[in-house]
């Protein structure tokens, strides 16, 4: 039997964009893995569909890319998908990565307590600094690499079959390399962006079940 | 009794716009669903201690005061995490 790997990845402004393509690269990492991939992209980002699909499939692990605050989660066009004392339930017995800002603080922190196995995600916004000049190739832009490989890291270590709390620690290694790359740059530009990758790495947290692993 | 709005210490306002004069004009910062703005912008966000300013503030504040009570050091260059 495949395991189960469901992602919402909308793409309807320049944040969620960037994250859309640079999810390719996750994607990739399930292929000849025996998984079966969910995959809500643009406006199948939506709650109907979510809860439609969820009910359905039973996903094990759950990547969530878009907008947030502390009690909700987003898709398509800013629709709240998961909320706190309303559907978080439907997190239950789940492995949870959360690329939405704050989600964490509540939502994350409350849905544990409903029986979601273990939630990844930001007790913060998540901040990322891109190049306007590469916006129309995300993928290839250095700056925005700094940050959403950390991210990328993280949910593929999870697929690969790693626990929530080495996948949250590479994520975390991840981060502070970078942060010794800049530290170490000669150009003042490029360590400016070192308060921002801080705050990520900071407000990243691995809640619930630290051993939970993405398995049959 | 409305709630009163926290103002950024001047000094504290200065040195955030230092910061963010270093920026380079080509990138622009995405704050969540706040949105994405260049470095001009959020030098004008600070300036008018708006919530976007503020975010700002709180995010270079917090990284000085790390790298001042010597957190950031002791997280960010010693590798003292487990071996993965």
């Amino acid at each position: 039997m495949s395991k189960v790997f469901l992602i919402t990845r909308p793409k309807y402004d320049i944040t969620t964009h960037y994250l859309f393509y640079w999810s390719d690269k996750v994607l990739k990492s399930t292929a000849k893995k025996n998984i079966q991939v969910l995959d809500l992209q643009k406006k199948r980002a939506n709650k109907k569909e979510l809860v439609s699909i969820i009910k359905k499939k039973q996903p094990l692990l759950c990547f969530f890319n878009g907008h947030g605050g502390p009690d909700f989660i987003t898709g398509h066009s800013n629709e709240i998908l998961i909320k706190f004392g309303e559907n978080e339930k439907i997190l239950k017995s789940k492995i949870v990565y959360a690329l939405s800002c704050q989600s964490a603080k509540r939502l994350g922190l409350e849905s544990i307590k409903k029986g979601t196995i273990a939630y990844i995600g930001y007790k913060e916004d998540f901040v990322f600094v891109f190049d306007q000049e590469k916006v129309f190739n995300p993928v290839k832009d250095a700056t925005a690499k700094l940050f959403l490989e950390p991210s990328n890291q993280l949910i593929i270590s999870l697929i690969k079959g790693h626990t929530a709390d080495f996948a949250y620690k590479k994520s975390q290694n991840l981060f502070r390399e970078n942060i010794q790359k800049l530290l170490t740059s000669e150009s003042s530009v490029d360590s400016s962006y070192i308060s921002y990758l801080w705050w990520d790495m900071r407000h990243q947290v691995c809640l619930g079940d630290k051993n939970a692993v993405f398995n049959d | 009794m409305g709630k009163r709005k926290k103002k950024i210490k001047k000094e504290v306002k200065d040195l955030i716009i230092a910061r963010l004069e270093v920026l380079s004009p080509n990138k622009k910062i995405s704050i969540g669903s706040s949105g994405e703005f260049t470095r001009d912008e959020l030098i004008s966000h600070v300036e008018n201690e708006d919530d976007v300013g503020k975010k700002i503030t709180k995010i270079e504040m917090e990284y000085l005061r790390a790298v001042k009570e010597g957190d950031f050091y002791e997280q960010s260059i010693s590798n003292n995490q487990t071996e993965v």
